[in-house]
C-alpha cells in the first residue's frame, strides 16, 4: 500500500520532471521567442494590476496628486511664472520660495531683451522679485558683475515705476551686486517713499557689513547716502551711521559725519556720535577733542550717553581721565560715566565685551 | 576665531552639490540604457542581416522577416523586463508609484534630457538649469490636505525617494515642507523619527535633519526619542543626524546634559562624540544665561576624550558662549588643559579660549608657565599672541620676558608695543594691525 502510493508519487514526480525537461529544451531552441511570448504577457498584466489602483483596505492615494507628481519635466518659464502666481495665491510658503527659485534660476537664462519686457511689465511685487534676481543672476553668471548694460532693465524700471512697493522690489535686487551707476544710492535715499529709503539702507548697511570695514569704498559710500539722506528723513541717516564700520574712511568724510553732530534732528545727532565710534585709529585724536567740545554744548542727554560711549570705545582704558573730566557737566549723566569707569576696570579687550559688561552694570543699577 | 565647529559640522556628509556638477553614474538609469542598447543590436544584425542575405541573392525576405521578429521579441521582452524590475525596484527607487504602499513616487535621477540653456556670448558661461517637477502644485496642497499623519506619510515617501536626488531644490523644499507639515503638531514629530527609525538606506533618513527647524521637535517627548535614538541606534548616520536634530532645542536640562555628555566621552564612536559637542555648544548659544552648565560638560569632555580633534572641539565650544567671561572653576580647568594636555593642538585651543577669563592676571600666570613648560613653536606663539587678547597692553611686559626667553618672538614683540604705541586700545584692532603686516606662524585652525 505504502509502496503503491510512493511509486504514484514518483511517477508524478516523473510526469513533472518530463515537462520540465520538455520546456527546458523548447526555450533552449526557441528561447527568444518565450520570452518574447510570455514576458510581454506577464508585463502587461502587472500593467494592468498597477492600473487597478489600491484595493480596499490599502492606503488610499493621498490628496488629488496623481501617480506621476514630482517626475522630472523640462523647465519652461511661461508654465514656472503661471505656477509661481498660482502658488502666491494658495500655496505653501515653502512652495512660493521654492517657485520663486525656480522662477529666478531659469529665467537667467532669457536673453537681456527678454528680461527687459518681462521686468517691464510684471506687476506682482514677488514676482518681479524673483525676474529682477534673475537679472542680477544672468549678470553674475556672464561675470559682469555691476554692470550697467546688464541691470539696465532694472534701472530703466525704477526710472519708470510709480509704485513705491515695486521700486523697493528693483532697489533690494541691487542690493546682491554691485552699485551698477555711481551715485545710484545717493539719489535713491532721497526717494519720497519710506519703503525705498529702507531698501538703500538695507543694502548700504549690508555691504559694508559684509567688507568687515576693509573696504574703504563701502564706507565712504554708507557716510555719503546718510549725509544725502540728512534733510528728507534725518532717522534713516541716522541709522546708517549706527550700523556701518567707517575706520578706512578719510578725513573729508570723517569730518562729514562730524558736521553731523550739529543737526537739528537729535536721533541723526546720536546716530552720529555713535558712528563716530568706529573711526580709525588716525582720526581718533580729533574726534575725541570734537567729542568732548559737543559733551558739553549739546543739550539733549540721549545723545550725550552716545558720546560717552564713543569715547570708551575709542579710548577703552585712556578714556578714563577724559570720562572723570566731564563728571558735572550734567550731573544726571555723572552716573553713567560711574558706571562706565567700572566697567573699564574689568580690562576687556574687545568692544562687545566691554558693551555687554557695562550693560550688566547698568541694569544692576536700575538705569 | 576660526569656528572649527561649522567645519566639523559639515565634515562627514557627503557633497551632494559636486556629485551633481561630476555627473555622477546614476543606476536607477540602467534599464532605459538597457533599452537603448537593446533597439541598437536590432539595428545593427538587421543591416548585417541584409548585406549577408543581399549576397546570397537567395531568400532575403524570409531572412528579413525571421530577423525582426527575433528582434521584436527580444525589444519586447526588453520591455518586459522593464516593467518587472521597475516594479520590484519600486518600493526602494519610487519608479513606478501605485502599486507601492504608499502613493507618491518620484522618478529621480538625471534620466530626463533637458535642451542646452541658450549660451550667451562665450560658451563658458554656465547658466543653472535646474529640474523641474510635475504638479508640484498638486502635490503641494495634497500633503497640507489631509489629517496630519496621513499627509505626513506621504510626504515622507516623497522624501526618502527625494533624498538620493541630486535636486538640492527639491530637496530644500521637501525639508521646508515637512516643517511646515509637522509645525506644532508632537505626534507628527514623533511619526517623522518613528519613519527614520525604521528606514533602511543611508537616504531615507535625512528627513530627521529637518526637525531641528520644526518648533513641534522641541518639546521633551520628542527631544527624549532623538536622545534615545542618538545613544542606542546601530547607524553611525542615524545617531549624528538626531544629534543635529536635537540642535533646534532652546535649552537643555541637566538630565539631558549628562547624557549628551556620555555620548561626547564615547572614545569608539567618535562620530557621534563630534555630533553631540557641536549640539551641546549650539544649544549654549540659545541658552547663554546658564552657560557655565554646559561649559562644565564641554571641559568634561575635552579632559576624558583620546581623540584631540574632539577634546579641541569641545574646548573651543566652551568659549562660544558670547556673555559672560569665565569664572574662576572653568579659567583652573582650561588652565589645567592648557599646561598638561597631551596634545598641543587641544593647549593650542585652551590659549585661545582661556584668553576671555575674568581673571586676567591669573590668565597671564598660566600663560607664562605653559610658555615655559612648552618647547612647541606654535602652542608658544599662540600664547604669545592671545596674552593681548587677554590683557592688552598690559601684557606688554610678559610679552616682553617671553620674546627674551624664546628670539623667535624679538620682532613681533615690537610689531605689537609698535601697534600699542600708535594709540590702538583694543585686540580686535591690534589683531588687524598685525595681520596686515604680513604672514603670520601657525596659521592653522586654531588661529
Amino acid at each position: 500500500m505504502v509502496r503503491q502510493i510512493e511509486e504514484e508519487i514518483s511517477m508524478k514526480e516523473k510526469r513533472h520532471l518530463n515537462v520540465l525537461i520538455h520546456l527546458l529544451h523548447f526555450s533552449q531552441r526557441r528561447g527568444w521567442i518565450i520570452l518574447g511570448a510570455t514576458l510581454p504577457l506577464l508585463g502587461f498584466g502587472l500593467l494592468w494590476y498597477m492600473l487597478q489602483g489600491p484595493r480596499v483596505g490599502e492606503t488610499q492615494p493621498i490628496g488629488k496628486v496623481g501617480q506621476d507628481a514630482l517626475r522630472p519635466v523640462p523647465c519652461e518659464l511661461p508654465t514656472l511664472l503661471s505656477d509661481f502666481r498660482d502658488a502666491l495665491r494658495e500655496g505653501s510658503p515653502a512652495l512660493q520660495r521654492y517657485l520663486g527659485e525656480m522662477v529666478a534660476q531659469v529665467a537667467a537664462a532669457s536673453s537681456l531683451d527678454e528680461l527687459r519686457s518681462l521686468v517691464a511689465r510684471e506687476q506682482d511685487p514677488q514676482v518681479l522679485e524673483a525676474l529682477a534676481r534673475a537679472t542680477v543672476l544672468r549678470s553674475h553668471v556672464l561675470e559682469r558683475i555691476g554692470d550697467a548694460t546688464e541691470l539696465q532693465p532694472l534701472l530703466d524700471r525704477l526710472a519708470t515705476e510709480g509704485n513705491p512697493v515695486l521700486r523697493a522690489v528693483v532697489v533690494r535686487a541691487f542690493g546682491e551686486t554691485l552699485e551698477p551707476v555711481g551715485g545710484l544710492y545717493t539719489s535713491l535715499i532721497q526717494d519720497p517713499a519710506p519703503e525705498v529709503r529702507e531698501a538703500v539702507v538695507a543694502n548700504i548697511v549690508a555691504a559694508e557689513q559684509m567688507s568687515y570695514g576693509q573696504d574703504q569704498s563701502f564706507a565712504e559710500r554708507a557716510i555719503a547716502v546718510a549725509v544725502a539722506a540728512k534733510n528728507i528723513d534725518p532717522q534713516t541717516s541716522g541709522r546708517i551711521l549706527e550700523n556701518v564700520d567707517i575706520r578706512t574712511a578719510r578725513t573729508n568724510f570723517v569730518t562729514q559725519v562730524l558736521d553731523l553732530l550739529l543737526a537739528d534732528n537729535v536721533a541723526l545727532r546720536k546716530g552720529a556720535a555713535i558712528g563716530l565710534g568706529t573711526v580709525g585709529i588716525a582720526e581718533t585724536q580729533r574726534v575725541l577733542e570734537i567729542l568732548a567740545t559737543r559733551y558739553r554744548e549739546e543739550t539733549e542727554r540721549s545723545v550725550r550717553k552716545s558720546i560717552l560711549q564713543t569715547m570708551v570705545r575709542l579710548g577703552f582704558a585712556n578714556s578714563a581721565s577724559l570720562l572723570s573730566s566731564l563728571r558735572g557737566v550734567d550731573s544726571a549723566l555723572d552716573a553713567e560715566i560711574e558706571i562706565w569707569l567700572l566697567a573699564l576696570q574689568l580690562n576687556r579687550q574687545e568692544w562687545e565685551s566691554l558693551l555687554q559688561e557695562k550693560e550688566k552694570l547698568a541694569k544692576a543699577r536700575g538705569l | 576665531m576660526n569656528h572649527i565647529a561649522l567645519k566639523e559640522q559639515r565634515k562627514g556628509f557627503p557633497n551632494r552639490f559636486l556629485a551633481e556638477k561630476r555627473g555622477k553614474w546614476n543606476p536607477r538609469a540602467l534599464p532605459l540604457a538597457r533599452m537603448r542598447e537593446g533597439a541598437k543590436i536590432c539595428l545593427t544584425s538587421h543591416e548585417g542581416s541584409k548585406s549577408s542575405s543581399a549576397a546570397k541573392g537567395g531568400s532575403m525576405r524570409s531572412l528579413l522577416k525571421k530577423r525582426l521578429f527575433s528582434c521584436s521579441c527580444r525589444l519586447l521582452s526588453t520591455f518586459s523586463l522593464l516593467v518587472l524590475v521597475s516594479h520590484f525596484l519600486a518600493p526602494q527607487y519610487g519608479v513606478l508609484a501605485d502599486s507601492t504602499p504608499n502613493s507618491f513616487a518620484l522618478p529621480l535621477g538625471n534620466e530626463l534630457i533637458t535642451t542646452d540653456p541658450p549660451i550667451l556670448g562665450e560658451p563658458e558661461f554656465i547658466f543653472p538649469s535646474p529640474t523641474c517637477r510635475a504638479d508640484i502644485k498638486q502635490f503641494d496642497a495634497g500633503v497640507g490636505q489631509l489629517g496630519m499623519l496621513g499627509d505626513l506619510q506621504s510626504l515622507l515617501t516623497v522624501f526618502k525617494q527625494s533624498s538620493s536626488s541630486d535636486d538640492l531644490q527639491l530637496r530644500k523644499y521637501l525639508q521646508e515642507r515637512l516643517v511646515e507639515v509637522v509645525g506644532t503638531d508632537q505626534n507628527a514629530a514623533l511619526a517623522v523619527v518613528e519613519s527614520v527609525e525604521t528606514a533602511q538606506g543611508a537616504e531615507s533618513i535625512e528627513q530627521l535633519e529637518a526637525l531641528e527647524n520644526a518648533p513641534a521637535a522641541r518639546t521633551p517627548q520628542v527631544a527624549e526619542r532623538l536622545l534615545i535614538m542618538a545613544e542606542q541606534d546601530v547607524d553611525p548616520r542615524r545617531r549624528v543626524l538626531a544629534l543635529k536634530a536635537l540642535q533646534g532645542q532652546p535649552s537643555l536640562t541637566e538630565t539631558q546634559l549628562d547624557r549628551l555628555t556620555a555620548l561626547g566621552k564615547d572614545k569608539a564612536r567618535p562620530e557621534t562624540a563630534r555630533a553631540s559637542v557641536i549640539t551641546i555648544g549650539r544649544v549654549m548659544e540659545k541658552d547663554f544665561t546658564h552657560f557655565e552648565h554646559y561649559v562644565e560638560r564641554l571641559l568634561d569632555i575635552a579632559e576624558s576624550q583620546n581623540d584631540d580633534d574632539i577634546s579641541a572641539l569641545a574646548v573651543e565650544m566652551s568659549g562660544m558662549h558670547s556673555d559672560p567671561p569665565f569664572g574662576d572653576v572653568s579659567r583652573n580647568r582650561l588652565a589645567n588643559i592648557l599646561l598638561s594636555h597631551p596634545s598641543a593642538g587641544v593647549r593650542s585651543v585652551a590659549a585661545l579660549v582661556i584668553a576671555t577669563a575674568r581673571d586676567t592676571e591669573a590668565v597671564l600666570k598660566v600663560y607664562q608657565q605653559a610658555f615655559q613648560e612648552s618647547n612647541d613653536f606654535c602652542l608658544r606663539w599662540h600664547i604669545f599672541k592671545f596674552s593681548f587678547r587677554a590683557a592688552g597692553a598690559k601684557a606688554l611686559p610678559l610679552a616682553e620676558t617671553l620674546a627674551q626667553q624664546d628670539s623667535r618672538f624679538l620682532q613681533h614683540y615690537a610689531d605689537f608695543k609698535a601697534l600699542y604705541d600708535s594709540g590702538i586700545v583694543d585686540w580686535e584692532h591690534i589683531w588687524l594691525g598685525k595681520i596686515s603686516q604680513g604672514e603670520l606662524p601657525c596659521d592653522g585652525p586654531s588661529d
